[in-house]
């Protein structure tokens, strides 16, 4: 019977092969245009940071060419104020930018995942206590704490940066988190798995976080985004090592430089767009978490591309 | 009674209530008493409000009791915790009203009942998948090898429902809680259901609370019906003398109002008023409806008497009156 | 009005929408009149199409839903050649409608009689405020409410007595034909009959006709002189009600439907399901859309769509009643 039924429902467990799992969990961010676009951009950013040796034609610290010079066929970005390939340096910075973003936006996501999860799930005191420090975490202004321990740190390195950042900002996460915890707790199916004889770690982890894939992955964009900007912001300021090399560090150089006095405009624009276009390409990719992580949108996209 | 193998004596359960700033209780179930043998079925049928929802999850623990007792093939659950928790449920088990949000929707059929067939049956390889393909054949969700790869969102209501029945029997219960299993599903689906959950109790010897509000239903399915209002229990009987010849104002009340009992009331401004849970009160719950109730309905509860032989009890002060005469004449 | 002019004409209505799974015709050439002062039910499982027909009627289409064929036709006057401004008077005077959901149908700010005042002053132009008023206070009355709650907000009123609101509001203007869509399928069994029976009080009174959809076969029976029963979109039968007991030549559908009841009071209670499940409306079954449930299904019905034959006083959409019904 219902031999009908069966036709319209997407045949998964036939297509078993490694490669078709891949093609059918990316397909989302192929299918959705806004999330092509940012996956590009961002794929070309992190192949710059892998590569950066071969990519870069100079070292970014050898300060060997003629000064202030605006972008030529040999320094296609130009150089600084003391002869260096501002090309090179985009490039090796690139990497610190993008790592120290992403640690801290994934190691930011884990910390507040684990918190919210904890404080959604064990009971009214835990809840109070972790509450009471996610909330102090909330009210303590981001910025001005990171001014104070960098101040305190002297001349940071970038990763010490990104821990740094990661350590202050994963309230937000918390609290998104534990509500989202608290609302899936009480679904039966919770209730249901516990009474199957599942413990409440297993509860918590095969259970209810499965079913916040998509906000876990928002999370991470969106943690990522604020970890850049703070980095850079930082290193602008000169709170970071000024002999390292990231977008936030050359801006630092181009501003005390005077480069936006004297209109070496290739030295600062190259950076700031480059925050520009990961944190666009980050947003962007952010539309088709929805429809990666939720089976019933992922096979509806699949069903329009099969057949 | 040996073959007793759920015994409720004196249950009461209470939650707090925050109305602003006093906290206050209510207790849905108060002093509710019964017993469920091997292999039968007790329906439980009340409106909301009447607590049958709050017995049946306190039966298998997910709230707890706040005194009398719960025993189970004469193990007294009232309070174990942890290891010995997770080992009495694999006894007891509950089927939910609502099929999807009893499954979690990112997770495979198939997922589903690997966990309690691991933990109840030690199934491991190529055992776990010989009992997970007989089990879906077992609950009809068939063809087994197509079903298991889906999603709880591709089957139908009918078939999450077979799932979730699928995942109870995993852990080998002896004694099921099924809460209204059958209310969100379509008319046409219900009857298989129920028949499925009748086929399991002849084939296993399970035992059954089912709770529904639906006595026709209960009628059905049920050895023994009891009926329940405002947290108190008014009325328990084999289920073909209680729909025949029910003794109590409110079951009369009930089955007048059902469709299909063909019954003459007119209750088109029988007041909608819900019963009063708070704590400490007094009197039977159903004395501000019921056109037989008297002074002393309003400060005494009723005891639920009965012979045993008859085992039909009921708590009522003016259990047998004619009810129809007195509720016409009060209209 | 001549008494044997419809309220309600439906003719070759059909309703489709697009879902990401495909176009679906939710409701499939469905034709039926109702006529004035009866209570007519209508009868299907949810993706009937039942609902989307009462919203066909009321012009209340949502989403991307639309009709794509026929007449819906109230007091002889096409709904879908109306303007806007014409339909919304046309609305609540001469047609209204109950939701299921007496909460999501009231105005959680406003206490009940500025509702009641609300809805009457919009559709009757000149009635002054104190009318309304008056009129709020004699509505409830209707409803077997007391006064008292007309300050009363819709949170602070239980369930039941939010649904006979919604009804008051409904019958407020004296329209002609009143749908009620599943009025008390949230409810308990108890205040579900009150309110059933306070609905045929007020049609006995008021003489409107009612459109009652429902998935509960036994209280549609008890209610309504006749019952329409819809199946994956297309109205299989059209039936009095007192047949359905008592007579056996109904469309299997129907047959199926009522083996599936537990009787309350009959001496033996054997109920046996419908096999298989409701179809998908994206993909149907060639032929008879029941083919693949049905019990005495043969080679026509996998390839030929019935047509609906006359059986009794009824009709009946099955290959079984094709040469002079049984």
């Amino acid at each position: 019977m219902n031999v009908e039924l069966g036709k319209t429902s997407q045949p998964i467990g036939k297509k078993h092969s490694p490669l078709n799992r891949i093609y059918n969990f990316l397909l989302p961010l192929f299918a959705n245009k806004k999330a092509t676009v940012g996956m590009i951009i961002f794929l070309v950013f992190v192949l710059a940071a892998i590569f950066e040796p071969w990519i870069a034609p100079y070292d970014p610290n050898a300060a060997i060419f003629p000064p202030s010079q605006a972008p030529t066929a040999e320094h296609i970005f130009g150089t600084t104020n003391t002869g260096k390939d501002v090309f090179s340096q985009f490039i090796y910075g690139a990497r610190s930018t993008i790592v120290v973003g992403f640690g801290a936006g994934i190691l930011t996501t884990i910390i507040g995942l684990t918190i919210g999860l904890i404080s959604g799930f064990a009971g009214r005191i835990v809840d109070s206590i972790l509450g009471f420090v996610t909330n102090l975490f909330l009210v303590v202004p981001g910025l001005a704490l990171l001014i104070v321990i960098e101040a305190y740190l002297e001349n940071a390195s970038p990763y010490m940066n990104g821990l740094i950042i990661a350590l202050t900002g994963w309230a937000w996460g918390a609290r998104v988190f534990r509500s989202m915890t608290f609302s899936l707790g009480s679904r039966d199916y919770v209730t249901a798995a516990k009474l199957s004889g599942e413990s409440n770690l297993r509860v918590m982890f095969t259970q209810i976080a499965p079913n916040m894939v998509s906000v876990i992955a928002s999370n991470i964009m969106y943690a990522s985004l604020a970890a850049i900007l703070a980095d850079s912001g930082l290193a602008f300021l000169g709170l970071e090592s000024v002999s390292s090399v990231s977008w936030g560090t050359m801006l630092y150089w181009a501003k005390g430089s005077g480069a936006l006095l004297n209109g070496s405009w290739w030295w600062f624009l190259p950076p700031g767009i480059g925050i520009a276009l990961v944190g666009m390409s980050l947003v962007l990719m952010n539309f088709a978490v929805d429809q990666i992580t939720n089976p019933r949108l992922r096979q509806q996209i699949r069903r329009k591309h099969n057949g | 009674m040996e073959n007793q193998l759920v015994e409720v004596d004196q249950l009461k359960i209470r939650f707090p209530v925050r109305d602003g700033k006093r906290k206050s209780y209510i207790t849905p179930v108060d002093h509710v008493s019964f017993t469920i043998r091997k292999g039968e079925v007790l329906a439980l049928v009340g409106e909301s409000g009447s607590g049958k929802s709050t017995i049946g999850r306190t039966l298998v623990r997910i709230l707890d009791p706040t005194e009398g007792s719960i025993s189970v093939e004469g193990q007294n659950i009232n309070h174990i915790k942890g290891r010995e928790l997770r080992k009495y449920r694999g006894k007891a088990q509950m089927i939910f009203q609502d099929p999807f949000g009893s499954l979690n929707p990112v997770r495979t059929v198939e997922k589903h009942v690997t966990f309690p067939l691991k933990k109840y049956r030690g199934c491991r390889g190529a055992e776990l998948d010989k009992e997970i393909d007989s089990l879906f054949k077992r609950v009809g969700l068939t063809p087994v090898s197509e079903m298991r790869k889906k999603y709880p969102h591709e089957l139908s209501g009918g078939q999450r429902q077979r799932l979730a029945i699928a995942r109870t029997l995993a852990a080998n219960p002896k004694f099921m809680v099924a809460d209204e299993p059958t209310s969100m599903l379509d008319v046409s689906i219900r009857a298989g259901i129920l028949e499925l959950l009748n086929e399991l109790k002849h084939d296993m010897n399970l035992s059954y609370l089912y709770i529904t509000h639906d006595l026709a239903s209960a009628r059905y399915f049920g050895d023994r019906i009891m009926v329940m209002y405002g947290g108190k229990v008014m009325e328990i009987a084999e289920s073909k003398t209680l729909i025949q010849k029910p003794l109590h104002p409110y079951t009369q009340l009930l089955l007048a109002a059902t469709p299909g009992s063909s019954s003459e009331l007119e209750l088109s401004s029988l007041s909608n008023e819900a019963p009063d849970l708070s704590e400490g009160r007094q009197g039977c719950p159903f004395a501000h409806r019921c056109p037989l109730a008297t002074n002393i309905c309003k400060e005494e509860m009723p005891p639920l008497e009965g012979t045993a032989e008859s085992e039909h009890f009921v708590a009522c002060h003016h259990a047998g009156g004619d009810f129809k005469e007195a509720f016409n004449l009060i209209q | 009005m001549d008494k044997n002019e419809p309220v309600l004409e439906l003719d070759d209505v059909s309703v489709s929408y697009d879902s990401p799974a495909g176009a679906v015709q939710a409701v499939n050439h469905v034709s039926m009149k109702i006529y004035p002062n009866t209570i007519v039910g209508l009868v299907g499982e949810s993706g009937s199409g039942k609902s989307t027909l009462a919203n066909a009627i009321m012009h209340l289409l949502k989403g991307n839903a639309r009709l794509t064929s026929g007449k819906v036709k109230v007091m002889g006057q096409d709904i879908y050649s109306m303007g806007d401004k014409e339909l919304r008077q046309f609305r609540w005077n001469r047609m209204s409608m109950v939701f299921q959901s007496a909460m999501n149908a009231l105005n959680p700010v406003l206490n009940v009689e500025a509702q009641m005042v609300d809805t009457l002053r919009s559709h009757r132009k000149g009635m002054s405020y104190k009318a309304a008023r008056k009129r709020s206070r004699e509505l409830l009355e209707l409803v077997s409410i007391d006064s008292k709650y007309l300050r009363a907000f819709p949170h602070e009123l239980s369930g039941g007595m939010r649904q006979r609101i919604v009804i008051a509001i409904a019958v407020a203007l004296e329209p002609d034909l009143v749908i009620m869509d599943e009025p008390t399928t949230a409810l308990d069994v108890v205040v579900q009959r009150s309110i059933l029976d306070k609905i045929r009080d007020l049609q006995k009174t008021q003489k409107f006709a009612i459109l009652l959809i429902s998935h509960d076969f036994s209280l549609v029976t008890e209610l309504c002189s006749s019952v329409a029963i819809m199946y994956a979109g297309r109205l299989i039968e059209k039936a009095h009600s007192e047949t359905l007991d008592t007579e056996e030549s109904h469309h299997p559908y129907t047959q199926g439907l009522m083996r599936a009841i537990p009787k309350l009071t009959a001496d033996d209670v054997v109920i046996e399901g419908i096999p298989g499940n409701p179809p998908d409306l994206v993909d149907l079954p060639v032929g008879c859309a029941y083919h693949p449930r049905c019990p005495f299904a043969y080679e026509n019905c996998r390839s030929l769509r019935p047509e609906l034959h006359e059986v009794r006083d009824g009709l009946v959409e099955c290959h079984l009643y094709e040469k002079s019904g049984s």
